[in-house]
């Protein structure tokens, strides 16, 4: 997701309180924010707690600090750090977590990131970001800088057509002709295969509407009207259920008191230790395209 | 230096009831780093103001050893950061004066508690004074027991590497951890042999002796390289059936043991 190290960059170079620190992470699109503001530019070495606690200090002295590692590393390994020193004091630090989800799977579960929003969100006063295309990872750029919280930014890896023009929660696939009774949620790259999957099922004249989330943590107050539409709610995570974003949807729909049918898809709490790309894994956990367009297939020809 | 050692008589006794009174804190680790306390404070050696606890140009403090709150709000009572009424409240519903530091009291940076957080939170403000170019120092109070987290030592790398000339790190070294003696568990007595390695401005001196905990903080506040003291102490300091017991890490004296420490600490 160049884009948002490459806006990170316009935003640094306008702004010299805002400094980028890495524990050791690299990618490519960081040379140029690197060799663009290298002052501003920081590699502490393999030292995540450390690198949390340090960003909290400068946050105390008015810096705008975002760190960055690899996913599990900047978001389990210094949780603490997070929770104590940046959340408890509201402190406006981002955390990018770079590989979201399976994005590391041939490197195993030490790489992989299944369980960082259910540990993310039990913080008070975060922000949680999941972009999805080009815009929407340069939207959470923008986003971060102008918060005055603590913001978590889970980053993917690699390029993605951008699926909306305008980026942010509201992305409503609504059927014009007929109201769909069917919604999906999901969240960050998967979004690009429940889109197509959805496009099949138009072609069968089965319209299901789409929402993707792409802030995590705080949402729309007309959300929970909206659900209430649906007779069917599915969620597609590329996430450990517990804590999940299918979580988040149960506890809306009880906090509402709303009368839909949930179904959450996503990693059964499991770990698969066996080695392989992103798109085997996937098809382990029962999320590649082909068996999602299955399950969904189920669900929806279930009577209510 | 004879007046603040009259004071530190009067900041133990505070420490005493007010662990008495709220019947919860951390007494052993109070007495073994107040005098270190009361030289930063009452020996002009911090810059601060209470009427103005966040003027841009005050040295910063930060209690990385954040158990030891009833004497640093003993002292903040003497100071005038906070009123004596309020020390009453320590650890009571609805107190800001809790058994770990909050920063809703005047004086506290940020919270700490969790061992190991104070030292990288003090090194970021460092990091950050110097990009400013900030004349203030960064002062931050960790225990030996806190040596045992690995995020100290990712810290002293960075402030040695980052050249963090504004820092200065106070080790209350009382060789006592919460169940034991610290060399018993892991062995620091080359500590400062192993803290050397970092090219610091390393002090060891008796953390308990006014005349050289004011002769080595005066001196951190112009060397040009990070600084560490070493301040050897005793845990308990003052009260001679506390002293070095580990009992008292955080134990509350019952009446009698709160009459005979409160008699030894009025006739130091």
């Amino acid at each position: 997701m160049t884009a948002f190290f490459h806006q990170l960059k316009n935003i640094a170079l306008k702004n010299k309180n805002v400094f980028f620190i890495t524990a050791d992470h690299g990618a490519w699109a960081l040379a140029d924010f690197k060799n663009s503001v290298g002052n501003q530019y920081l590699n502490i070495g393999i030292s995540e707690q450390a690198m949390a606690s340090i960003a909290a200090g400068m946050a105390l002295e008015g810096k705008k600090v975002f760190i960055f590692s690899i996913t599990p590393f900047v978001t389990q390994r210094c949780l603490e750090q997070i929770k104590l020193d940046i959340c408890l004091s509201n402190l406006p630090v981002t955390i990018v977590g770079n590989g979201s989800s399976l994005t590391y799977a041939t490197h195993g579960p030490s790489h992989q990131a299944i369980e960082d929003i259910a540990m993310m969100r039990s913080l008070p006063n975060i922000k949680i970001l999941h972009p999805y295309d080009n815009i929407s990872s340069a939207h959470s750029a923008n986003l971060a800088y102008k918060s005055k919280s603590p913001v978590y930014i889970k980053l993917d890896k690699g390029f993605y057509e951008n699926i909306s023009s305008k980026p942010g929660d509201k992305l409503f696939k609504l059927n014009k002709k007929k109201q769909s009774e069917i919604l999906i949620i999901t969240t960050g790259v998967i979004v690009h295969r429940v889109d197509k999957i959805i496009k099949k099922f138009d072609k069968l004249n089965h319209n299901i509407d789409l929402f993707n989330m792409f802030s995590i943590k705080q949402f729309h107050k007309d959300l929970p009207k909206y659900l209430k539409k649906y007779k069917k709610i599915i969620t597609v995570e590329e996430q450990n259920l517990p804590g999940g974003i299918g979580s988040i949807i149960a506890e809306i729909i009880a906090d509402n008191n709303i009368n839909v049918n949930l179904t959450r898809l996503g990693i059964n709490d499991k770990y698969i230790l066996k080695c392989g790309n992103r798109d085997w894994l996937q098809a382990k956990y029962e999320l590649d395209e082909r068996s999602l367009y299955a399950r969904i297939k189920k669900i929806i020809s279930l009577k209510i | 230096m004879n007046n603040l050692k009259k004071l530190s008589k009067k900041i133990r006794l505070t420490i005493l009831d007010t662990i008495f009174n709220a019947k919860t804190g951390h007494i052993g680790g109070s007495f073994s780093c107040i005098d270190i306390l009361i030289v930063l404070f009452f020996g002009k050696i911090l810059l601060f103001d209470p009427k103005k606890p966040k003027l841009k140009i005050r040295d910063r403090f930060i209690l990385s050893k954040g158990h030891a709150t009833a004497a640093l709000y003993s002292l903040f009572a003497h100071l005038k950061f906070i009123s004596f009424k309020e020390l009453k409240t320590y650890c009571k519903n609805n107190s800001r004066l809790g058994s770990h530091p909050s920063h809703l009291v005047p004086g506290v940076e940020i919270e700490t508690g969790s061992l190991g957080h104070g030292l990288p939170i003090a090194c970021g403000i460092a990091f950050a004074a110097l990009q400013d170019k900030q004349n203030f120092k960064v002062f931050v109070l960790i225990s030996d027991g806190e040596l045992f987290e690995g995020s100290v030592w990712e810290s002293l790398i960075f402030a040695s590497h980052q050249k963090l000339k504004n820092l200065v790190i106070i080790i209350d070294n009382n060789n006592q951890i919460v169940m034991d003696r610290s060399k018993d568990v892991g062995d620091l007595n080359h500590l400062k042999k192993r803290l050397s390695s970092f090219n610091f401005k390393i002090d060891e001196i008796d953390g308990h002796d006014y005349t050289s905990l004011n002769r080595s903080l005066k001196k951190s506040k112009k060397n040009n390289k990070p600084t560490i003291i070493l301040a050897n102490t005793i845990k308990g300091k003052g009260v001679s059936f506390m002293e070095k017991n580990t009992k008292w890490h955080h134990s509350i004296p019952n009446v009698e043991e709160y009459k005979k420490a409160s008699k030894e600490l009025e006739t130091i």
